[in-house]
């Protein structure tokens, strides 16, 4: 009688005994940040010395597209990067087509021997506005009956299309090394906004992966991690 | 109960051949034995897995993956420090090694969710970067490329 009374007490004990042990690996986790490191598209290793050449530019009533590239690339580049960018008065592309251009490598060679750049820097840029003012349906509650309401309004708005592409060209044998494309899109209610400001925000905002071609970032993602 | 008499003392010896011939505290002896290896094995392994996190949430990843290496060496099969060795692999660019390696935490634990979670979000941001690679370097292998280009 007293050996069947404490066996399943003694068969308890043993496997306490021997699952005890590992009963603290059932633990909890923690979400954490991580950054995965990413390569520089464009191989840029021996390059020192960067030009920015003039642009392919859309037409536009009120800005210098060309111009205002240049000067935002220059300050980006000189500012992110510690590549030596050439200061010099952009050089002017000869009047072709985006891709003869692309094909043009004793240009590319000349105007890179004639300014000792190991690099160089052009694109083709586009920036396009429209106005799409007009009645647009909006639901409100009204304040009277607390309803919701359907009605109509004017409203003014208007869209902006940003496209950039850019060419990088090496400047030993004018061989195009890369190329790449980016679009950017924003549509604006109310008052007439700047050009040049929208211009400014949407190129600021393509700054970071117009970067990750010449130089190596990292991607912000997170992953679980087991405390125990 | 056991009386620890002198060396000298006749009829010890006797007392623990007989506890010793019984086969079931042979076996409870040895289960003992190897219930107090893994506890000392699963110590050391929470201290460097602790240890590893905390040394990740601080930022210190390289020193991260190295608690993480160690917790692994005691305890090899462990999808938890499996997963949170991948997870280190994969912040200091190791991205090859941290496939791999969560392969193995998914066969040791497939009904994780986390563990499933962390390898979906890897296996979408690996397929990305690898076809990138794939792009810009023609017909160079980019898994080689990109150990290299991450590793030491």
């Amino acid at each position: 009688m007293t050996s069947t009374g404490r066996r399943p007490a003694a068969a308890g004990v043993w496997l306490a005994l021997v699952f005890l042990p590992w009963f603290p690996l059932v633990a909890g986790s923690v979400q954490v940040p991580i950054g995965l490191p990413l390569p520089s598209r464009l191989d840029v290793s021996g390059v020192r010395t960067i030009l920015i050449t003039h642009h392919v530019e859309g037409d536009h009533p009120h800005l210098e597209l060309s111009q205002e590239m240049v000067d935002l690339l220059r300050r980006t580049l000189e500012r992110e990067t510690d590549f030596e960018i050439l200061t010099v008065e952009p050089p002017n592309l000869p009047e072709q087509t985006v891709e003869d251009l692309l094909k043009n490598a004793e240009f590319w060679r000349s105007i890179g021997r004639r300014y000792g750049a190991d690099l160089i820097l052009s694109g083709e840029v586009l920036f396009d506005t429209e106005n799409r003012s007009g009645f647009v349906a909006e639901d409100y509650i009204s304040p009277v009956t607390g309803q919701r309401v359907r009605r109509t309004r004017y409203a003014e708005q208007e869209a902006f299309d940003l496209s950039l592409q850019v060419f990088f060209f090496s400047g030993e044998t004018g061989e195009l090394s890369y190329r790449d494309r980016f679009t950017e899109e924003a549509q604006i209610e109310g008052d007439p906004v700047d050009h040049l400001h929208m211009f400014y925000a949407m190129m600021n905002r393509l700054e970071p992966e117009f970067l990750g071609i010449l130089k190596p970032r990292k991607r912000q993602e997170t992953r679980y991690l087991f405390t125990d | 109960m056991l009386t620890f008499r002198s060396p000298a003392s006749p009829g010890r010896t006797p007392r623990i051949r007989g506890l010793l011939s019984c086969p079931r505290i042979l076996l409870a002896v040895a289960l003992l034995a190897l219930s107090l290896c893994a506890a000392q094995a699963g110590k050391e392994s929470r201290l460097q897995m602790r240890f590893g996190v905390d040394m990740a949430r601080r930022g210190s990843w390289k020193e991260a993956q190295y608690r993480f290496e160690r917790a692994l060496a005691v305890a090899p099969q462990d999808a938890r420090v499996l997963n949170n060795l991948a997870v280190a692999y994969e912040n200091n660019g190791h991205y090859a090694r941290a496939q791999q390696i969560y392969l193995q935490a998914l066969e040791h634990g497939p009904d994780n969710e986390k563990i499933r979670a962390n390898y979906e979000r890897f296996r979408i941001f690996y397929t990305d970067h690898l076809s990138s690679l794939q792009e810009q370097k023609g017909e160079e292998s980019p898994e080689a490329s990109d150990e290299d280009s991450q590793d030491g």
